[in-house]
């Protein structure tokens, strides 16, 4: 009873958003926004500029909310544009070049165990090059399918296996570093 | 390719971490939302200007069009006997014709229906002449005096033979009255006082041009008593 009642709720503030209700809009960021700075974040490195292209993406959340047919979650709607949105940020001002190869190694990581912190996860996530790091967080966070990554991005599947194992490979390093520099300082 | 340990341990953290944006990020997207809602009025309110634009045109060209066919002056009067009577109007060249129009109105009324206040029309037939010929002096400056005579003398005639139709029987008054405000027509175009127009109007340019030349001539001599004053006085001191 509670949920449906939330759900309802969630609807009528959606609803005012979308005839622009400035304190409804101001309601919905302030409850997603947090979220989704933390998503534009896995992707742009400095900070001031995954705020400029969260701003930029709930106007685009804000004018487009007449087109949300309540069908799927919002928040998972509102994440999607977040990421295209990161997507064509880093598209345009970084021009991403993708090796065109078919090197992929599967499975990796299996035998690691991660304890790190966030903050360490997002270090090793920044330390990798723009088209290792997409692939990464689209397949890896975002958990999209190579052929849905491919068509994100504009290339082809094969593409972005080989761009995700380049990446698990980096990682995989940075990862032996870490742990090499932590047993050598303890 | 199969997510791993490590795959969901990242996505596990990363989703439950949050950023708190800066206390100006709302600010900023608040003056965004402004900025877009902005651009969308205008083409509500361009909207808006050209259909009220339009009511005004249509609004403004009915009222044109009907004053215009009102101007024209073709009148369709239906009298009671259902002869349809059309009001063409003709080129005044005084007050008189209004005068006769009116006249010949009430004429055609005690024609049509069956009157019985022929006596109340008589007098204001005759009062109306009276008004006519009463007028004309005073739009015409210039008249002879004889001229003038005739027209009271006229004048006089006109209503003794008014007071005399009264005792008329109703059955003959619709044609005498016809009759009589036939007469007066032709009597009154001949009787009509003939007014020189060219002397009239330089009659009327010659006042004004006196106004004007006296007016500024006292002026002028009003501007050098005041100089002549003036100078007097400086020498004094």
């Amino acid at each position: 009873m509670k949920v449906i009642n939330l759900h309802q709720e969630e609807k009528d503030l959606i609803r005012l958003a979308a005839d622009n209700n400035r304190h409804a809009q101001q309601k919905i960021y302030s409850k997603y926004a947090p979220k989704m700075l933390s998503v534009c974040r896995q992707y742009i490195k400095d900070l001031h500029q995954a705020e400029d292209i969260m701003i930029t993406a709930f106007m685009k959340v804000f004018t487009n909310l007449s087109n949300f047919e309540h069908k799927g979650s919002f928040e998972g709607w509102i994440r999607r544009i977040m990421v295209n949105e990161c997507i064509s940020y880093i598209r345009v001002q970084k021009k991403v070049s993708y090796l065109e190869d078919e090197f992929f190694v599967e499975d990796t990581f299996n035998n690691i165990e991660s304890h790190f912190s966030v903050e360490d996860i997002q270090t090793l996530i920044d330390s990798l090059p723009e088209g290792y790091k997409m692939v990464f967080n689209l397949y890896a966070i975002e958990g999209f399918k190579h052929q849905e990554i491919g068509k994100m991005l504009g290339i082809s599947e094969g593409t972005s296996k080989s761009q995700l194992s380049h990446a698990r490979k980096m990682l995989q390093e940075q990862i032996n570093k870490l742990k090499n520099y932590s047993n050598g300082t303890e | 390719m199969v997510p791993n340990n490590i795959d969901q341990d990242f996505r596990k953290k990363l989703e439950e971490r949050t950023i708190e944006p800066s206390a100006m990020a709302w600010d900023r997207l608040d003056a965004m939302l402004s900025v877009g809602e902005e651009k969308k009025q205008p083409n509500k309110r361009i909207w808006m200007y050209i259909a009220a634009s339009f009511i005004a045109f249509m609004i403004i060209g009915a009222f044109l069009l009907q004053h215009e066919t009102g101007g024209n002056g073709t009148k369709q009067v239906k009298s009671n006997d259902g002869v349809v009577i059309v009001e063409t109007p003709l080129q005044r060249q005084d007050g008189q014709s209004d005068k006769e129009e009116q006249l010949e109105e009430i004429v055609n009324s005690e024609m049509t229906g069956p009157s019985q206040n022929t006596a109340l029309a008589v007098e204001t037939v005759a009062r109306m002449k009276h008004k006519t010929v009463q007028e004309k002096p005073e739009a015409a400056p210039v008249v002879n005096d004889k001229k003038s005579n005739t027209i009271n003398d006229n004048y006089k005639q006109e209503e003794v033979a008014a007071v005399k139709e009264t005792n008329v029987s109703p059955g003959q008054e619709s044609e005498q009255l016809l009759a009589s405000s036939l007469n007066e027509t032709s009597a009154k175009k001949k009787s009509s006082v003939k007014v020189n127009a060219g002397s009239l109007l330089s009659s009327v340019e010659g006042e004004i041009d006196q106004s004007f030349r006296s007016k500024t001539l006292q002026g002028v001599i009003k501007n050098f008593n005041t100089v002549k004053t003036s100078v007097a006085n400086r020498n004094y001191q």
